[in-house]
């Protein structure tokens, strides 16, 4: 029994065998290997407009865009993280157990509150800014991770029932670190 | 003879410098295997503005993966892969491709493929090609001349192997057929 034209595409050893015992399959095995030469020396094409520079203007471009997408998560991750935040210290300051100090209750409440709008609102300022196109973008890990660490102090802060004032220091320390990456990025910007 | 197409090999000093994001290298690379994406790109496509564009995305594929390169494969055979990919996704995304459902995979059994050298004759067989169906063209350039196997042409189109086998010998059926009537064509002129 011969080989089918399937079995000679696809040799296994056993296919093997039998050719190296039939003349005719041998034959047509050595016409596959002709086929397979032919269809092996098809000459090169050569791609038009072959440009390094255009190839690298793309891939920049690419990384662009990468570079927007993460932008934009850490920016998704920094609105939800906030928002935790947020809530979780309105949770607090609703159930008014903060240190008594020479401060009236009230006006150091009323401190915090403004210190808490500011932050929120110069934090999204900073992250929307970087990513507009035209704008200098500057890194914002650092200040990603310093946030992240004054954030998880103010937390503790309130949990451990923390005096006012300490609490607000904490407050006016994460402005302050927004404050200078967005004079930062202002000079960056100016240059 | 000098190598061509993927066969051709880069120094390795030329590699390490890639990995690195040396852009020198890159480019080196570009200008070694531009050629060989684009051939295949455009043999299987049979379009060559799509041609060009897979072979600029498959690139830039390369630029932002090369760092992850492992050494043990061969490199021209990673770029090689990442061409392919892109291919058949740009293929199959623009509908050029037309999958063989699995009730047409049956076919008779035969045994006359091979009895004689056909090919010998042709002088044109990059014109022949594009008779066949973009899916023959493509199993019958990547198993007979790129070296895949039918598991991996399988795992590309996520089909079975014998989808692949099917595939293959009715590329040679149509090709053999083309190769034929051709020589029917030009013993009447």
């Amino acid at each position: 029994m011969h080989l089918n034209d399937d079995q000679l595409l696809d040799l296994n050893d056993e296919h093997k065998n039998h050719v190296n015992n039939c003349e005719l399959c041998a034959n047509r095995l050595e016409n596959l290997k002709a086929v397979q030469d032919q269809l092996n020396i098809l000459p090169q094409l050569s791609i038009p407009n072959k440009s390094w520079q255009n190839l690298q203007l793309k891939h920049q471009v690419s990384q662009k865009n990468i570079q927007l997408v993460q932008h934009k998560k850490r920016m998704q991750r920094w609105k939800l993280s906030s928002l935790a935040l947020a809530a979780s210290i309105l949770l607090v300051l609703l159930v008014p157990q903060l240190d008594d100090s020479n401060i009236p209750k009230n006006d150091l409440n009323q401190q915090v509150a403004e210190l808490i709008e500011q932050n929120n609102w110069l934090q999204q300022e900073l992250y929307k800014t970087n990513l507009e196109l035209e704008s200098q973008q500057v890194d914002l890990s650092l200040v990603s991770s310093q946030l992240s660490i004054l954030d998880t102090s103010i937390q503790q802060a309130y949990m451990e029932q923390l005096p006012a004032t300490e609490v607000s220091k904490l407050w006016q320390k994460r402005l302050k670190v927004i404050k200078n990456k967005i004079v930062e990025k202002q000079q960056l910007d100016k240059a | 003879m000098s190598k061509i197409g993927f066969q051709k090999q880069l120094a390795q000093v030329v590699i390490d410098k890639a990995i690195k994001g040396d852009m020198s290298a890159l480019e080196t690379v570009y200008l070694t295997y531009a050629d060989a994406c684009f051939s295949l790109a455009y043999r299987i496509s049979q379009d060559q503005a799509l041609a060009q564009d897979i072979v600029q995305e498959a690139f830039i594929k390369v630029m932002n993966k090369v760092c992850d390169f492992k050494s043990n494969g061969s490199f021209a055979g990673w770029i090689r892969r990442i061409l392919v990919n892109e291919t058949i996704n740009r293929v199959k995304s623009n509908n050029i491709l037309h999958l063989v459902s699995q009730d047409e995979v049956e076919e008779p059994v035969s045994k006359d493929l091979f009895d004689f050298n056909w090919l010998i004759t042709c002088h044109e067989l990059d014109e022949l090609l594009q008779n066949l169906s973009t899916e023959s063209r493509a199993v019958l350039l990547l198993h007979q001349v790129e070296g895949y196997t039918h598991k991996e042409i399988a795992d590309l189109y996520g089909k079975s192997e014998s989808y692949s086998k099917v595939t293959l010998n009715r590329a040679y059926k149509n090709l053999k057929k083309c190769v034929l009537e051709q020589e029917k064509c030009n013993a009447f002129k």
